[in-house]
């Protein structure tokens, strides 16, 4: 497949992190990844050492793939080479978020995320509907 | 068996504007071939903890 030029004017980005990855120009593969463990705690108290990935399902389970067992006759015609974009301003890119000005081969992007909140007091909602948790005496 | 067959014209685009792009998400200008993006987000009952701070188990040899 021939890939198409791709132009941009002008680009602002105020911010990238947690593995993103802005690329201009070309490549063959874009593969990042990034696990968060994001936790908030009522009373500020972090050791500093904590967090192991592997107690937690969410940075263990497999993501299924999609299995292609179809045949697919692809055939593409570039009447124009370009891909023209004028202006381009982005605030941030975050958690293994791809922005390319250029053509690839393959983007296999991956980001898992869990969060943990802990109260020293509260109730614990019921019925699964309400996400705040009331401060209240027991 | 698919017979896909795709006619690119000219493509001008003036101005994008995004506010974030997170979470395994892309935005491409450009051409590719395979694109697979996978984000597991999880907020489960279990992770609203009640009662006293206890810390989580260390990075290493918590298991």
């Amino acid at each position: 497949m021939t890939a198409r030029v791709s132009t941009v004017g002008n680009l602002k980005v105020l911010s990238i992190n947690y593995s993103a990855i802005l690329h201009m120009g070309d490549c063959v593969a874009l593969t990042p990844r990034s696990e968060v463990l994001a936790v908030q705690r009522q009373v500020s108290n972090y050791l500093g050492d904590e967090g192991n990935w592997d107690s937690f399902q969410t940075f263990r389970q497999p993501i299924p793939e999609v299995l292609v067992d179809e045949t697919v006759r692809l055939s593409i015609r570039n009447d124009s080479p370009w891909l023209a974009v004028g202006s381009m301003k982005i605030i941030g890119l975050a958690a293994a978020a791809v922005v390319q000005i250029g053509s690839n081969k393959l983007i296999d992007s991956e980001n898992r995320t869990l969060h943990i909140r802990q109260l020293t007091r509260g109730i614990r909602p019921v019925g699964g509907t309400p996400a705040v948790v009331e401060g209240a005496d027991d | 068996m698919i017979n896909l067959q795709v006619v690119n014209q000219g493509m001008t685009i003036g101005s994008i504007r995004i506010i974030g792009v997170g979470s395994a998400s892309v935005v491409l200008i450009g051409d590719t071939e395979v694109l697979t993006p996978s984000s597991v987000f999880d907020t489960p009952p279990e992770s609203l903890i009640i009662g006293p701070l206890v810390p989580l188990a260390p990075e290493t040899g918590g298991e």
